[in-house]
């Protein structure tokens, strides 16, 4: 007993390299230590070996004072299950700290996934060739490091900074890591809010990927600040659609203009229009146009981003009779 | 030596006679640059004594830098020569024009090596005299052999034997005798070569005649009565006879290989040391002993080299059998290297390395020198050495000597060369008589045919053309003068006005605005700098003018390099430009000219646009010979490729602007750009990609570019393999798959099989068959169309069909043959029939083909197995109509038909392996049904559609993955020549990259192996370097994009039977290579990869940083 209570270096345990997953099951909480940056990998999947993921294949009522669960408690919360069964469901389910390397890792392949799918849309709209990843790339850090963001960017980074930081020291006490990345983030979301001025409201903007959004949602983010700041000249690529329509309905002018939202200036102008006028107002350039017979038929380049109100008012105004069908989701010079 | 004025040159153009075109060739660092330095030192342009250190025509920075040459550069020399007809006479003065080329070593500028040596008519080779004979040596000498220049061998850097390898005379004497025996068996090997070849032509000629002889003696013999012996003995006579009366010579006549061989004494050999500025030719010194040992100078010359001795008594000369035991030295020994040794020893030898002045004494008195007295009393060793040899053994001398003596001029030159060059040019048999019988003859008249070979385009800046350089390059003694009369009127009337007011501030001021006055001047002199930023860089070809004389302001026409002169006005037709300017080549500076008659090295302004890269030039346009015809002329491939990107995104445009001026300045270098919006430029290797760059950065594009790895293409493909995992659901077979849309609306059954291969190559090589049948239905319908419509579009269309149209027609026409629809579907369909497995499968489906993808015209197909033939049919005849769908039912279906061939195009384009297109898969669609009323499906469309084509996919992905997966790498044909001593090491560079050897050859005539491998692009990344860097140059790769290849391994598998288990444990310690592919794709797209963060979870650092 009092080797236990003098402390010296030899009988001090410091837990090093340890990550610690959490439960709380039946008002008890329960944790078990694993190796940083190990869990992850093993939750998707990729690391099949447990024991380079346990330290210790027990479950804790408190890792750093070396508690182990007491038997009962686990049995009154996890009935019928064996100890090893437990530290997997508690490894599986439970709340986990993300390491350093884990959240890097995710970062850069987020980053890759989201620059690809804006290559893979974005067009030089004179040759109408695409960019390549790198010059992507390039340009969306340009826009996030860009003088005019550079305020409320470093905003951003020093409120990011407090906030992880007192993130932290709570989290030692009660809150985990996947709560630690999300408050982060929120408080990012609203240091930029606070630290942006009025006029730059206007124009959308780009700050660097985060991993609690879809690769797509952020993707279309960075078009949109891509497009609006114009570091490279950008455009999005076209779509190709294929509209017919009945003839007969053609020379109807549009009833009841306040269905379609009117976001578009374009698309105000035509409302006083016939039908055709106001399909072909949404059609930037018209490839073929014809008749045959009782069909209407129009192949043409739209805009993808009004791809939805077209087809929104294709269906509502023809009460289906008239077809918008994509022939090529993003058209690209196609080289020889 | 006095500056010699340009219109002393000019003058001397006119004179074919007097002109001289030669080029400076060798491995890098034996010295082409510090002995052109010497060359250039004689006419004044810099100074003797930094002659050799200097290296002027290294221009640019970086090559000063290096120290190496990276662009041939032209200069024209002034030469005159005291010459005695006979020893009587007097002395003649005879001027010389020189025009020469240095070039660079390295092997990545050989192509410049090759474009010097069309325009020039003899060469001068170096060789160190140390390293000897390198990798380049070989080239420039294959390279002279070829274009079939006189050559002259210069053994450079003699003074390293001395002060390095510290050799005596003998020593010395018998490394050089060796060296040039090594000189002279490559040169050797190229004559057997060409000797060989001969032989095997003359052999057949004979057998020829023998069999001929045979069949006459068969006939002859049938017919004799006499005994068998009797017979035989007939038959022999026939034999001989047969023979003897042959016109063919029995014995093979060899040729005379004598004059190809450097040989001393017929002085086509010079030891020299361009750094120390001597040279020598036997001959000189056989000059110098004529009247000390009172041997006849022509005797001398020829037994200066060789095993010949001097007795010291009879002073006669003795061959090696007379020496009866006597130690002596070889005559050179005795007379040359021993003097030269005795000379570095008194300057640099010594007993304090200092040098010995008594010795130096005697030996200037000896040779009757006088040197300067601030000379003699010089501390440093080096330039008492320089001077002492510049009197005695000047490099010039020597050097431009040997080279009028040895070397050819121009008319003499041309007729020897020319036929050859001629007839080897394309179309040879249609050029016209007259304009050949000009260039071989050599006339340079008014109004001969002009022809001019145009070999590189050079880029100058636009302040260094003569128009717009200021004269002196610097301020002129009156401009000097003029400034300071100005300060110094300033400076009076401040003191003027400082006698009212005496204050400093105003003198201050006004040397402030004589400052201004100043900087008035600077910005006028900076006035073409500004120029410089909005036009910066001027292209002037390099060119070599063979017949007739070419003014400023001549109309001639500029043949591209694929100009044939049977078909003068086939497309693209010569273009025809005016000459805005010609230009002397002065190293890095340019003089005007007004006109230049044949025979000379010229600098033409105003081809801009009208060549690339060469060209030939000429006053007719029919029956013209193309001198730069591709095949004419060996380049080496461009191997090195990286794809470059602005460091700023907004500089894109400029990089390519600089890019495409690049493209047309260096020889060397391709630019692409790619689908994928890579730009990519193929390099001749490392270091010339580097130039490049700089290049672009300063000059063409002017921001800053970083070079990357190109994005190497990867296709996907699956296979029926011996063992694979059992079919997802065993109940639809492998491959099958249902899909539901979340909706519960559509549901869709469809089939994925692997394409048989025959039917996937042949896609993979008709996609521009594919292309063009799409066109050519699209017109269809546009004509159809077009009464109905009748709209302006579609002529439009149709036009722009029908250039869709020759597209494809080029794409085929590589093919070989150009396909029409029938034939098209014939072929397929046999395609189809050569599969034996699975016969009723692929029975009929040519004409159930409703889509290729991706993109239309890929690899795979998408065939329509339901009931009511939803889709349309993609090859249907011309005479079917279109699909006018009967089934009215139906209808509402086949819109979602649409759908799913859409959804195919987009699963075809990015796979499930690494969002790669796929290659060779087949997907049945076998029905397409739809649980909801028309009306109510109708509604939400939309929402349908998305739904549709997301299921689509996904389930010809999973069908994909029902069977084994396998990736397809992007493959090199890879050509390499190699010697034997080096094929091991090339053997491991390819294999260790991944690579395969095709197959192993010998080459016939020399010693060389080539060999034929094939080579992941993937890993072709600084192969080229390493390859050389492994076999010291001595292979030389060269890589041709050849298809894609599949790699025999499914990136999924891992071991699972228990055999497998036992060897390669439960990890497979083996790496899967497909796996490494695949990973390192989805890794650079952002793809999940099935990696673990950290490798040993254990073992991570654990303290805090």
């Amino acid at each position: 007993m009092p080797s236990a209570q003098i402390n010296q270096p030899s009988n001090q345990i410091r837990l090093t390299n340890v990550s610690l997953v959490r439960m709380k099951k039946g008002k008890k909480r329960y944790e078990i230590a694993c190796y940083k940056n190990t869990v992850t990998s093993f939750r998707a999947g990729h690391e099949t070996d447990l024991d380079s993921v346990l330290q210790i294949p027990n479950v804790f009522v408190n890792v750093s004072k070396g508690q182990v669960a007491p038997n009962e408690d686990l049995k009154k919360s996890f009935p019928g299950m064996s100890r090893d069964e437990i530290v997997l469901e508690i490894l599986k389910k439970g709340e986990i700290q993300v390491g350093e390397k884990e959240r890097g890792a995710e970062l850069e392949r987020m980053q890759r996934e989201v620059v690809e799918i804006v290559a893979g849309r974005l067009v030089d709209p004179k040759s109408k060739r695409v960019y390549t990843v790198g010059m992507i790339e390039k340009a969306l850090d340009q826009l996030s490091s860009q003088g005019g963001h550079a305020v409320g960017r470093q905003a951003v980074k020093g409120h990011q900074g407090g906030g992880a930081a007192a993130d932290r020291s709570k989290s030692r006490e009660e809150s985990t890591a996947t709560t630690d990345s999300g408050t982060v983030t929120s408080a990012g979301a609203e240091a930029s809010t606070e630290g942006e001025a009025p006029a730059d409201k206007a124009k959308p903007k780009w700050t660097g990927v985060t991993t609690n959004k879809s690769a797509k949602s952020q993707a279309l983010e960075a078009m949109k600040a891509l497009i609006a700041h114009q570091p490279i000249p950008v455009a999005r690529a076209r779509m190709r659609l294929r509209i017919t329509c009945p003839t007969s309905i053609l020379k109807q002018t549009v009833k009841a203009p306040a269905t379609i939202p009117t976001s578009d200036d374009a698309a105000e102008e035509a409302v006083k229009g016939t039908v055709k006028d106001k399909i072909l107002s949404f059609v930037e350039q018209v490839e073929s146009q014809d008749v045959l017979g009782e069909e209407w038929e129009v192949v043409g380049f739209v805009e993808p981003g009004s791809f939805k109100t077209l087809s929104e008012f294709v269906s509502t105004q023809t009460k289906g009779r008239a077809r918008a069908e994509v022939l090529d989701m993003a058209v690209t010079h196609e080289g020889d | 030596m006095p500056v010699v004025p340009p219109e002393k040159l000019v003058k001397l153009q006119q004179q074919g006679q007097g002109i001289r075109n030669i080029c400076i060739l060798a491995h890098v660092d034996h010295g082409k640059t510090s002995l052109t330095d010497a060359l250039i030192a004689t006419n004044g342009i810099i100074s003797p004594k930094l002659a050799g250190k200097i290296r002027y025509l290294d221009s640019r920075p970086d090559e000063q830098l290096r120290g190496i040459t990276m662009e041939s550069s032209a200069i024209s020399l002034y030469f005159s020569l005291l010459r005695r007809n006979a020893p009587e006479a007097e002395p003649e003065r005879k001027e010389y024009l020189i025009n020469l080329i240095d070039s660079p070593g390295h092997i990545d500028f050989s192509s410049e090596v090759s474009t010097a040596s069309r325009l020039c008519d003899g060469a001068v080779v170096l060789v160190d005299a140390v390293e000897g004979v390198c990798s380049q040596t070989v080239t420039v000498l294959r390279q002279t052999w070829l274009e079939k220049l006189r050559p002259l061998l210069v053994i450079n850097k003699m003074d390293r034997l001395i002060t390095e390898l510290k050799l005596s005379p003998s020593e010395a004497y018998t490394h050089l005798s060796k060296l040039l025996e090594q000189v002279n068996a490559v040169v050797g090997s190229f004559a057997l070569g060409e000797r060989m070849e001969d032989d095997l032509r003359w052999r057949e000629r004979i057998d020829e005649k023998v069999t001929a002889a045979v069949a006459a003696k068969g006939q002859h013999a049938g017919d004799g009565t006499n005994g068998v012996s009797k017979g035989r003995k007939a038959s022999l006579a026939e034999d001989d006879e047969g023979l003897v009366t042959s016109s063919t010579p029995a014995e093979y006549e060899e040729k005379e290989d004598e004059d190809i061989y450097f040989e001393p004494e017929r002085n086509n050999v010079i030891f020299s040391s361009a750094i120390d500025g001597w040279a020598f030719t036997p001959r000189q010194f056989a000059g110098l002993y004529e009247k000390k040992l009172g041997i006849k100078r022509h005797v001398l010359e020829k037994v200066l080299w060789g095993d010949f001795y001097l007795d010291p008594k009879t002073k006669r000369i003795l061959g090696p059998k007379h020496l009866k035991g006597r130690h002596l030295k070889p005559m050179f020994v005795q007379l040359v290297l021993e003097q030269i040794w005795a000379v570095y020893e008194a300057t640099l030898g010594g007993p304090n390395k200092k040098g010995d002045p008594v010795l130096l004494g005697k030996i200037t008195k000896g040779l009757n020198l006088s040197l300067p007295a601030h000379v003699m009393r010089s501390k440093d060793p080096k330039a008492l050495l320089s001077a002492v040899f510049s009197a005695w053994l000047p490099l010039s001398t020597a050097l431009l000597v040997s080279v009028i003596e040895q070397l050819p001029n121009p008319p003499t030159a041309q007729e020897a060369r020319l036929p050859a060059l001629l007839a080897a040019s394309p179309g040879a048999e249609y050029i016209n008589a007259e304009i050949k019988d000009a260039m071989t003859y050599f006339k340079p008249g008014k109004g001969q045919p002009v022809v001019a070979y145009v070999s590189k385009m050079v880029s100058v800046p636009e302040s260094e053309l003569p128009v717009n350089k200021r004269r002196g390059g610097m301020l002129s003694a009156d401009e000097a003068r003029e400034l300071g009369r100005k300060k110094r009127a300033e400076i009076e009337k401040a003191q003027a006005r400082a006698n009212g007011e005496a204050d400093v501030a105003s003198v201050s001021d006004a040397l402030s605005s004589a400052a201004i006055g100043d900087a008035d001047e600077l910005t006028g002199a900076s006035e073409p700098e500004a120029e410089l930023n909005e036009d910066p860089e001027h292209l002037i070809g390099f060119a070599r003018l063979f017949s007739g004389t070419l003014t400023v302001g001549d109309e001639v026409y500029v043949l591209p390099p694929k100009y044939t002169p049977a078909r003068p006005h086939a497309h693209p037709q010569p273009r025809r430009v005016k000459i805005t300017a010609l230009y002397l080549l002065m190293g890095r500076s340019l003089e005007s000219l007004d006109s230049v008659p044949a025979g000379n090295l010229v600098g033409i302004a105003g081809l801009e646009g009208a060549i690339l890269k060469s060209g030939t030039i000429c006053s007719h346009l029919e029956g013209a010979p193309n001198l730069s015809s591709t095949n004419a002329i060996s380049k080496n491939a461009p191997i090195v490729r990286v794809a470059l990107e602005p460091a700023f995104p907004g500089d894109l445009d400029k990089m390519i602007r600089g890019l495409r001026l690049l493209e047309q300045a260096d020889p060397a270098v391709l630019y692409e750009q790619l689908e994928s919006g890579e730009h990519v430029i193929c390099t001749a290797g490392e270091l010339h990609l580097e130039r490049c760059l700089k290049d672009l950065r300063e000059r063409f594009a002017k921001c800053d570019i970083q070079a990357g790895e190109a994005i190497v293409p990867y296709r996907e493909s699956i296979v029926r393999a011996e063992e694979m995992n059992a079919a997802r659901d065993p109940a639809l077979g492998r491959g099958r798959v249902e899909g539901v849309t979340t909706s519960k609306q559509v549901t869709i059954k469809l089939r994925v099989r692997p394409l048989p291969v025959p039917v996937t190559e042949f896609l993979v090589k008709h996609t521009g068959a594919v292309k063009r049948l799409y066109s050519e239905r699209k017109a269809q319908d546009q004509e159809r169309a077009s009464p109905l419509g009748g709209d302006g579009t579609t002529g439009d269309a149709l036009e722009d069909a029908s250039e869709q149209d020759i597209d494809a027609e080029d794409t085929t026409a590589e093919g070989g043959h150009e396909l029409s629809l029938a034939e098209f579907k014939q072929r397929l369909a046999d395609a189809f029939a050569e599969e034996k497995t699975d016969k009723d499968v692929w029975k009929d489906v040519v004409d159930k083909i409703a889509a290729f993808g991706p993109r239309r015209v890929g690899p795979n197909v998408l065939i329509d197995l339901t009931e009511d033939n939803l889709c349309e049919k993609f090859l249907r005849e011309e005479h079917e109509a279109p699909a006018d769908n009967p089934n009215h039912a139906n209808k509402h279906t086949s819109t979602f038909a649409d759908k799913v061939a859409y959804a195919f195009q987009l699963a075809t384009h990015q796979g499930p392996l690494c969002s790669e297109p796929l290659q060779g898969i087949a997907v049945f669609l076998e029905s397409l049904t739809i649980h909801s009323s028309p009306e109510e499906s109708a509604q939400n469309i939309g929402r349908l559609t998305g739904e549709t084509i997301r299921t689509t996919r996904d389930a010809i992905r999973s069908g994909f993955l029902d069977w084994s997966p396998r990736i397809l790498l992007a493959i090199y044909s890879c050509e390499i020549q190699a010697s034997a001593e080096v094929l091991g090491r090339v053997y491991g560079v390819i294999s260790r990259r991944g690579g395969r050897i095709v197959s192993e050859s010998l080459l016939e005539p020399s010693t060389n192996f080539t060999i034929l491998a094939l080579l992941p692009v993937a890993e072709s990344f600084g192969f080229s370097d390493e390859i050389r860097q492994r076999t010291s140059g001595f292979a030389a790769p060269q890589l041709v994009f050849e298809g894609f290849e599949m790699l025999d391994e499914d990136p999924f598998w891992v071991p699972t039977t228990e055999e497998e288990l036992e060897d390669l444990g439960e990890k497979a310690d083996r790496e899967n290579v497909a796996k490494r592919y695949v990973d390192k794709v989805r890794a650079r797209k952002g793809l999940v990869v099935d990696r673990k963060v950290v490798e040993s979870a254990e073992k991570q650092k654990t303290l805090k940083r």
